[in-house]
């Protein structure tokens, strides 16, 4: 008996393929990407000074999202009008900042301060455990399955043309990210405090001897890599819409590879390398399909470490002898 | 800047090997620059085989500078440094590159089934065998792979029943309970699909027609499939074909660019020039402090024992007869710098004096025949001072060349043949200890300007 | 090593290192006595407590190969299960009845650990050369993608079904007119025994290169590369035998895994928190340290597999928790305890519990 079979619906690739789509797909990664410089920063102002890679950044987030979630539940901000949401949206945003900003001084306090002089392992290692920490904080916050965080934001088009969505959201993520990464290479380039910054990243015991407070230096990096993180993580839950404790790691692999992928311990490179990763997410999603996107970062990231080891903008090191 | 035979005649000297004008090392126009200072400047030296020739200057003056870029950790902005009439860089020889474009190819590969989708691939070449019970022959794998690639319709079961595939398995076209109704079937289609391969670089195979030959008495009825599916089928060939050599041509591109960039950044390292021949000490310590002093003499042999991780794993005689000449050798090391009864200490305990010769020891037994030692005295007491003049000059009994960095000024003018002087990365003066004693500049920049 | 007094003579050293070898030889003698005897004497290893302790021996195989990394060679290593994966998967794909290769168990682990070594000189090629903390990325990326991959090839491995059924070594093999697969799928203790010898071999082998030529060059690399370089060593040659000694172990462990539970499992068994989990035991037992790895394997295996069940049941009992609260479950603080415990070993004895001799020093060494 013969049966006819009706062809299987496959979505052509070539109807895809289209200019708005794929300036869409750039829009859509550039905002992305933004987010994950914004995260990718902590990490790499935390390497420059003091060559940590801080495995609890991504954690730290999470715990960021965990209280952007109860202060809009406590604020009833979903129920607000809207000046009342931009205000509410800011005060998260401030909130927020300053308890990641204050609890990864904390952690520093505690656990890698006295490790300063330890071999480089210990303090990673001990990074490692307090990320579990924070884990399990976030489990008992928010419980172990995702949960969604309310859209406060209107999702009109901001865009005059049908076929290029800009939203509020997406407009948010502009809003926050950029007056706070400017703000973030004014106060690297021109103050005191970047100075210090930039001497202790040098050497720190020359730093030391020349009068820096080299803890202080120190403290101040991790209170400004959690506070953008924290800021990042509101704008995390506004934007995607979902949070669960385990998602520090996810994001902070990414903004890692972005760090590392702009050359670790340059500011600029990691805002480059967030844009590139960002980019590089939303077009294998959109053309190669979403499972493979963890693939191709990857991929990318091994072969620009091949042919330049200091990442794009990283500077080359020797090492003193 | 050409080398004279040293003046200075003394009772201990070994007698030359080297002819006077093919020196062992020869320093070119070195110059090293850290972003804006220049550390060295168009530093020209020459050492003579069996010789001793030492480096003075001011601190600063670029010496451990210059010990850097011999030794491989620096790369000079300009210059060369020759050793016996080579550089000391790993030459590009034929099998670098057969081993770039060999790395090139299996990323290419990678790549390729990557853009063809590997799965599908997988699904094609093995499963379908398994499925219709055709045996797993090499012969059988590779016609069902050539099918893959040429797109051919294909058959697969599912739940008991037969169905006629596209390739990929994406497509069902038809599905039948008998085998042999769907093989009719499957030709039909192919031919049906084949007809529709028309233009250019779609010029139907042999063995699509042998298919259509064979298709037509079996067939009774086609299934009705659209139009747009037959297209895509047609075309599906000429896609799969140009993905596969994309991703191989791409992937072969990046894998032997990255191959040689790899290569191209490793080609100045410090073991490249160890394992030319010249060994060095350090100016700040650097021994393995955790390890016993017998195992730092050790590592330095690393070279120079022979036998691989198979016979490490089972221990066979040889790798254990290696081993024990190994040892033997480093503890005439020890004996040779004088440290035979600390064999077993860790090094990090032992005195100052002490890890420097161990240092020595350690550079010695790579077997070096040119050994850069960098201030090998610091911090030594007048006693011990002349202990290792007399170390030094043993040095170069047992034939092994030495560069030298020394503030110890009694040292430098005891062992030398030979003696530099830098200040501010330029060489000042340049001759035998007399000489150079006697030099107006050499007393400027040690004393300072007048 | 730093805290004892200088004035020891050299020959108190190595009459004192002398005895203590002595006395870690026989203890691993009598542990692997113990071992051998234990499954004629206690029956209970004959049911589900032998298979328990069969998937603790391997995961000291798979601990003892990440030491090799980690613990000899210092390099940061956050991807190990990836390479536990890629081991048991091709075990799996060579022997499934669904695929037509089936070679049996030996050849099948001797290709599998050749792949898993030769996928650890494809990855550490590239990335070994660059600075070291790099490497702690590109392997936690690599995990990522491992495990991605083996969800996504689903025509290949099954996607989140896994592969199986996994055929018991020696499937169809007669000794003495025993079927020694129906041996192995019967009674837990032929793989009991099997893990053991290859434990055991795996101990032989590590302590052999610990103190070979490749042993020490991996040392030498940890503690100075620059001055290892400077012996003629190439680092990077160097770093990447160890890299690629560990991925075959971490490959020969992946293939006991999936042999003794007959199939590879979902693909998110061998995601990070395995590597994680390797990870602090090989910190917390000692790093570079062979008896220190094997047992911090023991310990949190040990807390994961009965102490936190025993404990969750005995809250479950007291009836303290009858809402199924996580705050006030046992195994809900797991991840807590674990942090915790690196931190404090980091803090307090870096070296772990049961120290290397070369690491000890050199983890309480203040680097200025």
């Amino acid at each position: 008996m013969l049966r006819s079979v009706a062809p299987l619906p496959i979505l052509h690739k070539s109807q895809s393929v289209s200019v708005q789509f794929f300036f869409q797909q750039c829009l859509i990664g550039l905002t992305n990407g933004a987010l994950i410089a914004l995260v990718a920063l902590g990490y790499t102002m935390v390497y420059g000074v003091i060559g940590l890679i801080n495995f609890a950044h991504g954690d730290l987030i999470m715990l960021g999202a965990c209280l952007a979630l109860s202060l809009v539940a406590a604020l009833g901000l979903s129920m607000a009008g809207p000046a009342a949401t931009w205000m509410g949206i800011a005060l998260l945003v401030l909130l927020c900042g300053l308890f990641c900003g204050t609890l990864n001084v904390a952690v520093d306090r505690l656990v890698y301060k006295p490790l300063r002089t330890a071999p480089k392992l210990a303090p990673l290692v001990s990074a490692i455990g307090v990320s579990f920490i924070f884990m399990n904080i976030g489990l008992f916050w928010i419980g172990s399955a995702d949960r969604s965080f309310p859209e406060l934001l209107p999702s009109a088009n901001l865009l005059p043309s049908d076929s290029l969505q800009f939203n509020w959201k997406d407009l948010l993520v502009v809003i926050v990210v950029v007056p706070l990464m400017l703000g973030l290479s004014l106060l690297v380039r021109a103050t005191r405090l970047g100075k210090a910054m930039r001497a202790v990243s040098q050497d720190q015991t020359a730093a030391a001897l020349v009068g820096i407070d080299v803890d202080r230096v120190i403290a101040s990096t991790f209170f400004i890599g959690g506070f953008l993180g924290g800021a990042a993580s509101v704008i995390y839950g506004l934007y995607i819409n979902t949070i669960g404790f385990q998602m520090g790691f996810q994001n902070g692999l990414y903004a890692f590879t972005a760090a590392v992928l702009g050359g670790i311990g340059s500011i600029p490179g990691a805002v480059l390398g967030g844009m590139v990763i960002g980019l590089v997410r939303a077009l294998s999603s959109a053309y190669v399909g979403e499972r493979w996107t963890g693939a191709i970062v990857f991929a990318i990231l091994i072969v620009i470490l091949v042919f330049r080891p200091e990442g794009l903008l990283g500077r080359r090191t020797r090492e003193k002898v | 800047m050409k080398s004279a035979p040293f003046g200075l005649g003394r009772s201990n000297r070994s007698p030359l090997r080297g002819v006077a004008d093919s020196p062992l090392l020869d320093v070119n126009r070195l110059t090293v620059r850290f972003g804006g200072l220049v550390a060295v400047s168009e530093l020209d030296l020459d050492v003579i085989e069996g010789s001793i020739t030492s480096i003075i200057g001011p601190n600063g003056a670029g010496k451990t500078t210059a010990f850097n870029c011999i030794s491989g950790i620096y790369s000079p902005s300009a210059g060369s440094v020759r050793f016996e009439g080579h550089r000391l860089e790993r030459p590009l020889t034929a099998g670098i590159c057969w081993r770039a474009i060999g790395i090139g190819l299996l990323t290419g590969l990678l790549c390729a089934a990557a853009a063809v989708d590997v799965d599908r691939l997988w699904l094609a070449v093995v499963k379908r065998g398994m499925v219709t019970g055709t045996p797993f022959t090499l012969v059988d794998a590779t016609t069902r792979l050539r099918g893959y690639f040429r797109a051919e319709l294909a058959i697969d079961q599912m739940a008991g029943k037969w169905r006629v595939v596209s390739a990929d398995g994406a497509d069902v076209l038809a599905i039948t309970r008998e085998l042999s109704e769907a093989k009719a079937l499957r030709n039909a289609l192919q031919a049906a699909v084949t007809a529709r391969r028309v233009g250019p670089g779609t010029v139907p195979d042999t063995s699509d027609l042998a298919d259509v030959v064979e298709a037509v008495p079996g067939a009774r009825q086609l299934p009705t499939v659209k139009e747009h599916v037959l297209d895509r089928l047609a075309a599906g060939k000429k896609r799969i074909r140009w993905r596969g050599w994309t991703g191989l041509f791409v992937g072969w591109m990046l894998g032997t660019a990255g191959a040689m960039a790899v290569w191209q950044r490793g080609r100045r390292s410090p073991h490249i020039v160890a394992q030319a021949g010249i060994s060095r000490t350090f100016q700040n310590i650097r021994l393995f402090s955790n390890m016993t002093v017998l195992e730092n003499v050790l590592v330095g042999l690393d070279g120079r024992i022979p036998g691989g991780v198979l016979g490490m794993l089972f221990r066979t005689p040889a790798n254990r007869r290696s081993e024990e000449t190994a040892r033997c050798a480093a503890r005439d090391e020890l004996a040779f710098v004088g440290l035979a009864d600390d064999a077993n200490r860790i090094a990090g305990q032992l005195s100052y004096g002490d890890q420097r010769r161990l240092e020595i020891a350690r550079a010695l037994a790579t077997g070096a025949r040119f050994i850069l030692l960098d201030e090998p005295a610091a911090g030594m007491n007048p006693t011990e001072a002349t202990h290792l003049a007399s170390l030094v000059e043993q040095i170069r009994t047992r034939g092994v060349t030495v560069l030298l960095i020394e503030h110890h000024m009694n040292v430098v003018m005891r062992v030398s043949d030979r003696v530099a002087v830098l200040d501010h990365g330029v060489k000042i003066a340049e001759g035998t200890p007399a000489e150079v004693k006697r030099d107006a500049r050499v007393i400027e920049a040690y004393l300072g300007g007048a | 090593m730093k805290n004892q007094d200088p004035q020891h003579s050299t020959d108190f050293f190595s009459r004192r290192d002398r005895a203590y070898e002595f006395v870690r030889e026989r203890w691993d003698m009598m542990a692997l006595a113990v071992l051998a005897v234990a499954p004629l004497c206690v029956p209970a290893l004959g049911g589900a407590l032998g298979g328990q302790v069969t998937t603790l021996f391997i995961y000291c195989i798979l601990a003892l190969g990440l030491n090799v990394v980690v613990g000899y060679t210092g390099l940061v290593h956050l991807g190990i299960a990836a390479f536990f994966g890629i081991g048991a998967y091709i075990m799996a794909i060579l022997t499934v009845p669904m695929y037509p290769f089936q070679i049996g168990f030996l050849a099948a682990t001797i290709v599998s650990v050749l792949i898993t070594a030769g996928v650890g000189l494809a990855l550490g090629a590239p990335t070994l050369r660059l600075r070291g903390d790099y490497l702690a990325i590109v392997t936690l990326g690599f995990g990522e993608v491992v495990k991605v991959t083996l969800r996504n090839l689903e025509q290949i491995t099954g996607g989140m079904k896994g592969l199986n059924p996994v055929p018991p070594p020696g499937a169809g093999v007669k000794v003495a007119g025993i079927d020694l697969g129906l041996a192995f799928a019967i009674d837990p203790r032929w793989f009991y025994y099997l893990a053991l010898v290859s434990l055991a071999g795996v101990v032989l082998a590590m302590r052999r290169l610990e103190d070979s030529r490749l042993g020490r060059a991996w040392v030498a690399v940890r503690e100075d590369e620059l001055a290892a370089s400077a012996m003629g060593i190439s680092a990077t040659r160097v770093k990447l035998s160890a890299f690629a000694m560990s991925s075959a172990v971490a490959g020969l462990a992946g293939c006991l895994y999936a042999a003794s539970l007959s199939t590879t499992a979902d693909p998110n068994a061998y995601d990070f928190n395995r590597s994680i989990m390797v990870l602090c035991a090989v910190i917390l037992g000692g790093l570079g340290s062979i008896p220190g790895t094997l047992l911090g394997v023991t310990i949190l295996v040990g807390f994961d597999t009965v102490l936190a069940p025993w404990a969750d049941s005995l809250i479950q009992q007291m009836n303290i928790n009858p809402s199924g609260l996580i705050l006030l479950s046992f195994s809900g603080w797991r991840l807590a305890i674990f942090g915790l415990a690196l931190v404090l070993v980091m803090r307090f004895r870096p070296e772990g519990l049961v120290p290397s001799r070369r690491l000890a020093a050199e983890l309480h060494e203040a680097h200025p």
